[in-house]
């Protein structure tokens, strides 16, 4: 609890717009997967598309509206206000144009693995159709690069005229 | 990633989609729902009947932040969620909350009841209230007793039961 605290006067994270506290329920990893294995299962992935569209616009509306306006603020405090929160191993770092987020150990593949619940990947899938929503309309794109089982590199960029 | 602290936003935009295909698509989607959980729960739930529950509503206590009191005894398991972490979260949300999100948990947790062969009555109490009660009998008469008590004060459409 001392540690959500820390997080939440960190001014790393002024403008972010959900700081979620309090114990980590890592279940919700493979809830999630479910979830999007059930649209792309029953309806096809342009449901799966549609769905993280709207999570990505509307759920995440700030963090869209600053990208839209130029504006990575928000993205960039959220993937370190989550990384850190699942303890995840990761660095960060902001370039002339973007950043880079280099994930060494993610925590949801890591939970998947513990549990014994394969098709991991499909996270990964629904990271980049996320990130797809996050950029729509904007001036970036996210690259996501899978590097290993459980790695990956997100290049925040602005997108080739 | 998307962070396990969002799912329920996440789960909450699913909702929405299925909603508007219509048909019982929602109601199919918490029979996965139900599915999935069973791997965690049913065996304890059949093998420890109340208890088992009780300890499975425990751990959901702490992991899930839930300010919730439950107990049980010989004939009844009762859990009542002062403030539902799962419906809060919808509604500090940018995005608009499923007008049927509070049905995914008698969905799912009725489902998984009755595979342990009890019966659940779910009080939902308000749709944009964070707020449930919901008791699980060994006795069917017990149980649409309970029912009925409940849909007396809140109406049926706030009422749910797996029998």
């Amino acid at each position: 609890m001392q540690d959500s605290l820390e997080q939440n006067a960190d001014t790393r994270f002024e403008g972010l717009r959900y700081k979620s506290e309090g114990e980590l329920h890592r279940d919700f990893h493979a809830s999630i997967l479910d979830g999007a294995n059930y649209l792309r299962d029953n309806y096809g992935e342009d449901a799966l598309r549609e769905v993280l569209f709207e999570t990505g616009t509307k759920v995440y509306k700030t963090l869209h509206e600053k990208l839209v306006a130029g504006d990575p603020s928000e993205l960039l405090a959220w993937w370190r206000y989550y990384m850190d929160r699942e303890g995840a191993d990761y660095s960060l770092e902001e370039t002339e144009t973007g950043a880079v987020l280099t994930v060494r150990n993610c925590p949801a593949m890591m939970h998947l693995e513990r549990r014994g619940i394969p098709g991991g990947k499909g996270l990964c899938t629904a990271t980049r159709m996320l990130n797809e929503a996050f950029c729509s309309g904007s001036p970036y794109e996210i690259v996501l690069e899978e590097t290993g089982s459980r790695s990956c590199q997100q290049t925040l960029r602005l997108k080739a005229t | 990633m998307i962070p396990s602290d969002h799912f329920v936003k996440f789960y909450n935009e699913i909702f929405k989609y299925l909603d508007r295909r219509g048909g019982d698509a929602l109601d199919r989607y918490y029979a996965r729902v139900a599915d999935r959980r069973a791997f965690f729960t049913l065996d304890a739930f059949r093998r420890d009947g109340l208890k088992g529950m009780y300890e499975y509503w425990e751990r959901i206590r702490i992991e899930e932040n839930c300010d919730m009191t439950h107990e049980y005894d010989q004939t009844c398991y009762h859990c009542r969620m002062n403030t539902c972490p799962s419906l809060s979260k919808v509604l500090d949300n940018d995005a608009a909350p499923c007008k049927r999100y509070c049905d995914h948990c008698p969905g799912w947790v009725g489902r998984v009841i009755a595979r342990a062969n009890h019966f659940m009555v779910y009080d939902i109490v308000g749709r944009e209230t964070p707020r449930c009660e919901f008791w699980v009998f060994r006795d069917k008469a017990l149980a649409e007793a309970k029912r009925a008590e409940v849909a007396a004060l809140r109406g049926d459409d706030l009422v749910r039961t797996n029998f």
